[in-house]
């Protein structure tokens, strides 16, 4: 039955906007701990007998043993996160570019631009036009979108460094994405987790244990920490955008070998886009990768101080990207939708 | 860029207690967890909603995970012939919500105390002037519902915003179905002569 106590109830405590992305959130953040038990079942007796390795010869073997063991607490959630959105994007293929038309792949980065006295994020932008077929003209719009962070400095530093100087946009083309001069010919390049070519992403291995291995090999000794350095690169290629659905989901199945990967955020947003954050904090860094849990869809990677450092306080983000993907009908035009 | 999600439909998964089942064991064995999805699908909408609009969106989003994950962890305790499986996570719901209203109120004891003036209520900006709004007009009945003991606060929420009978709220709160009725009897009594001196008669469905 309902009065005018009703009323006033329903106007005092007003029906809030529903979001669907909120609840598939919760959903994945649920479920992720519901399989839990099963998981520390069936770890258990291994642990026990990775403890007694570790008193009966040490603890190199005890490493060596927890290091193959399957993910444990929170990295359960971990595991679960990334195959979630793994079988998502395998679910979620890229939607196929008609012929005549283009891929468009829109990177937005803000980055450290920086001098002795002086430290700011600078914003870029950098949209990509890929033909249908790869082996053809590609485009690129660079802009420097003028967006000036300080994190150093005062304003007569940062005008001094010419850190607040704004670039003019730069319009370039070439055949594969070879856009300037020294970068060779790029349809036939061996590439790298910094600049994937189409060679470099096929000959990529897609078993998730294999993908690992060849972060590891690839990683070995680069970087502050080697543990990090696997998701660095991994936060490299993904930044790229060329990456194909398949290898986006084998690379997120791949990081869940990665031991010390946790989820720093659990709302973490970029460029107004909602979704985990999962990194590695290391030397004084930490690095992420930002994933929509639900759709597997790449949203971005970030990285930030973890301690003090050249004047810049710990916690600062020193430093993100965000990739967006559509179709495009012509060059430098954008999506329609 | 297409970005199809996997939906749930076509899971077959059976919702009510199979008789055959001991108490207990609905939410045990391999399809456990399944049938928690299930759960999870049919009740978090209407809880986050319920939640929502009594405190900030993220904390609602908060609050329906905690329930979801206490009523995992104490599954065990779930028995289907006592009551709908609504009832029980309202139910805990409630009881996270009051330890969260507590949490809040000292918070904002001692913000109060540390910045000499009151610290400005949750939700987002929008909301903050919306419910201000109504809270001036409904200045009265505010006070009237912040005076209230919390299990009948919760008694009349879960019935006037939850659309609970006294059946449910008594399983949900685990209070005998008569204490309910009386207790919603009372506050409802009272409330209601508050409201008619700050919120007149409304002429019809609006």
């Amino acid at each position: 039955m309902t009065d005018d106590l009703d009323v006033a109830l329903h106007e005092l405590y007003p029906v809030p906007e529903e979001d669907a992305d909120t609840l598939r959130r919760v959903r994945v953040r649920v479920l992720a701990n519901v399989e839990e038990p099963t998981v520390t079942r069936r770890l258990r007796p291994r642990l026990s007998l990775a403890a007694a390795a570790v008193v009966l010869t040490g603890a190199v073997i005890g490493v060596a043993v927890l290091r193959d063991s399957a993910p444990q607490g929170a990295m359960v959630e971990v595991a679960h996160t990334l195959d979630a959105a793994a079988d998502a994007q395998i679910r979620t293929v890229d939607e196929p570019v008609p012929a005549g038309a283009y891929r468009y792949i829109a990177t937005h980065a803000m980055y450290l631009s920086q001098s002795p006295d002086a430290a700011v994020l600078a914003g870029s932008r950098d949209e990509t036009w890929v033909p249908a077929d790869p082996v053809g003209e590609w485009y690129m719009l660079r802009t420097d979108t003028g967006e000036r962070t300080r994190l150093l400095g005062s304003d007569a530093a940062i005008k001094a460094a010419g850190l607040d100087v704004r670039s003019a946009p730069e319009r370039l083309s070439g055949r594969c994405g070879s856009f300037y001069p020294d970068q060779g010919d790029l349809c036939n390049a061996d590439g790298g987790w910094q600049s994937p070519t189409a060679k470099f992403i096929a000959g990529l291995p897609r078993d998730p244990r294999e993908l690992y291995d060849r972060l590891r090999d690839d990683t070995d000794g680069r970087g502050q920490d080697p543990d990090q350095e696997v998701l660095v690169y991994v936060a490299d290629a993904l930044r790229s955008g060329r990456l194909p659905a398949d290898l986006r989901a084998a690379l997120y199945r791949a990081l869940t070998h990665l031991p010390v990967l946790k989820i720093t955020e659990q709302r973490a947003t970029l460029d107004g886009r909602t979704g985990t954050a999962l990194g590695v904090t290391a030397a004084g860094q930490q690095q992420e990768i930002i994933i929509d849990p639900v759709t597997g869809v790449f949203i971005g990677e970030r990285h930030r101080f973890t301690e003090d450092m050249g004047g810049i306080p710990a916690g600062t983000v020193t430093g993100y990207t965000t990739v967006v993907y559509g179709i495009a009908a012509k060059p430098w035009q954008r999506p329609e939708k | 860029m297409s970005s199809r999600v996997a939906g749930t439909a076509g899971r077959e998964v059976p919702l009510t207690a199979g008789g055959d089942l001991p108490a207990g064991s609905w939410l045990a064995g391999p399809q456990a967890s399944d049938r928690f999805a299930a759960i999870f699908d049919d009740h978090a909408p209407g809880l986050w909603r319920y939640l929502a609009r009594q405190v900030e969106a993220a904390q609602a989003e908060d609050l329906v995970a905690e329930t979801f994950l206490t009523a995992w962890s104490a599954r065990g305790d779930y028995r289907p012939e006592r009551g709908t499986a609504r009832a029980w996570l309202y139910g805990i719901a409630v009881n996270l919500l009051r330890r969260h209203h507590r949490v809040q109120a000292q918070q904002q004891r001692m913000s109060q105390r540390l910045s000499g003036h009151t610290a400005p209520d949750d939700g987002t900006e929008d909301r903050v002037a919306e419910r201000l709004d109504a809270r001036t007009r409904l200045a009265g009945l505010t006070a009237a519902i912040a005076a209230l003991p919390d299990g009948d606060r919760e008694v009349l929420l879960l019935n006037s915003l939850a659309g609970f009978d006294s059946r449910e709220i008594a399983t949900a709160l685990g209070i005998p179905e008569g204490t309910v009725r009386s207790r919603l009897h009372r506050v409802r009594r009272a409330l209601r002569a508050v409201a008619a001196t700050t919120f007149p008669p409304t002429e019809g469905p609006s």
